[in-house]
């Protein structure tokens, strides 16, 4: 909706709540832009920035529980320590691996885009991981560990040479949606599936993956998104030939057939 | 890098904060948690309204101030306020995903989630709650109405806009116009 370049008079317009942090993303993100790219004056962001802190002073100050800083202290503990895979991890595969083997010894497939698009999903993945680590720090720390080996498998599977892999982009409701499907040729009936930036569903909903073969769909199962909006699957059934990964919106409990379009859609290829 | 890992009460915020941003210092971590837990609270209480969620607002915040504790250089701002600034930026964003769950919820930018807000030096006498509280009173009933719905409601201008049943032209003018009578009379109460 504000996508369109902001002018600078609805810049200044948006600068009281700007510094108020009572902009939607979108619309701070506009504001950003146009800060960045306009050399007229926006001193008047510095000035009324200044208050924030002011109306702060105004809430009455309130001792935390005592709890809460043993939780931040132990936070930062597990945030700062050197990050290990779990000795649990069922094929623990360091995350820059693949990406490093791959680069060491260049193929032809490689061209500048799919290393590209490797390198983005390495980014993804590992904003997904941090993000839901931020999100709820107490109660997700545990599950943030075992996405991560589930996403470092699911990068490698990617980013293997000869690994069938989808790359799947979103449309309509779920335009910012991006992630890939990945099935490594090395094992048998172990896909991947991760998707970042799914939009949130009613509780009656639910997402359903389908393998499409000649215009026919055959369920993949249903999945659920994460707080952050990212989905991670392993353990895909094999793609049987299956040209397209689509996935719908579908009631809870998942449809035989898919009762809506697709919202997500990829093409399978073999980068060889 | 290895800090001395002794903080006494005259080292400064600042210097906190630099021995964050050069390495593991639980000790420096500790001392900033106890001079600004009650100032953080507070806000993340007066915003949220819910103990728990007030305290994932303050746990969230100290994430983002030792992860971009070498960041906080390229302020100009004190610690105190950028570690408000953040407690407010975190606790906004808790009660709007919390209100997420409306017919047309807004996506959440997991991403954001641990970024910083922007911050500027603050004005004089930011930290003097009474100076501050006199200033607010003295605004007309509107612009203060709308400024405390923008900050400690975590509302969004389209939000207030509704609430108020006014334009948004309005909502936009009330904050501009407020924040800078509130800035002339915080500047010349010095």
């Amino acid at each position: 909706m504000t996508r369109a370049p902001m002018s600078h008079e609805q810049a200044l317009e948006l600068a009281g709540l700007y510094a108020l942090d009572a902009l939607t993303p979108d619309e701070r993100a506009a504001v950003d832009a146009h800060i960045a790219s306009c050399t007229r004056d926006h001193s008047e962001f510095a000035t009324l920035g200044g208050l924030a802190p002011a109306l702060a002073a105004v809430a009455d100050p309130l001792d935390a529980p005592e709890s809460l800083k043993d939780n931040i202290l132990a936070a930062y503990r597990a945030d700062v320590a050197p990050k290990a895979v779990p000795a649990t991890a069922p094929a623990p595969t360091p995350l820059t691996q693949p990406v490093v083997a791959t680069t060491t010894r260049p193929r032809r497939w490689q061209a500048p885009t799919w290393m590209g698009w490797a390198a983005a999903a390495v980014a993804i993945v590992l904003l997904a991981v941090v993000s839901v680590y931020g999100l709820n720090l107490r109660q997700q720390a545990d599950q943030a560990r075992t996405r991560a080996d589930q996403l470092a498998a699911a990068v490698a599977a990617m980013t293997a040479p000869g690994s069938e892999v989808a790359i799947l982009h979103g449309s309509g409701a779920a335009s910012g949606v991006s992630g890939f499907v990945a099935f490594p040729t090395s094992t048998t009936g172990q896909g991947y599936m991760v998707v970042t930036d799914v939009p949130p569903l009613p509780t009656d909903k639910t997402y359903q993956a389908w393998y499409i073969t000649d215009g026919t769909p055959t369920s993949a199962g249903t999945m659920t998104a994460d707080a952050s909006g990212s989905i991670v699957v392993s353990g895909l059934e094999p793609l049987d030939g299956a040209q397209v990964v689509a996935v719908t919106v579908e009631p809870d409990g998942g449809s035989d057939q898919p009762t809506s379009d697709p919202i997500i859609v990829g093409t399978v290829t073999t980068p060889t | 890098m290895v800090a001395d890992s002794t903080v006494t009460a005259v080292t400064t915020d600042e210097e906190l904060l630099g021995r964050l941003a050069a390495g593991v210092d639980e000790a420096a971590l500790s001392e900033l948690y106890d001079r600004y837990q009650a100032q953080m609270y507070g806000l993340a209480m007066r915003i949220t309204n819910d103990a728990a969620l007030a305290q994932d607002a303050v746990q969230e915040a100290f994430v983002g101030v030792w992860r971009n504790a070498a960041r906080y250089a390229q302020t100009r701002a004190s610690v105190r306020t950028w570690m408000l600034s953040i407690t407010h930026h975190r606790a906004v964003d808790i009660l709007r995903r919390r209100r997420a769950t409306s017919p047309l919820p807004e996506l959440e930018d997991g991403t954001r989630a641990l970024t910083t807000p922007d911050v500027w030096p603050e004005v004089a006498r930011a930290a003097d709650a009474a100076a501050v509280r006199g200033a607010l009173a003295a605004l007309p009933d509107a612009q203060r109405r709308t400024i405390e719905l923008a900050y400690f409601g975590g509302l969004t201008q389209t939000e207030i806009a509704e609430r108020e049943s006014v334009p948004l032209g309005t909502v936009k003018s009330r904050v501009r116009l407020g924040l800078a009578s509130l800035r002339n009379m915080l500047e010349q109460s010095r």
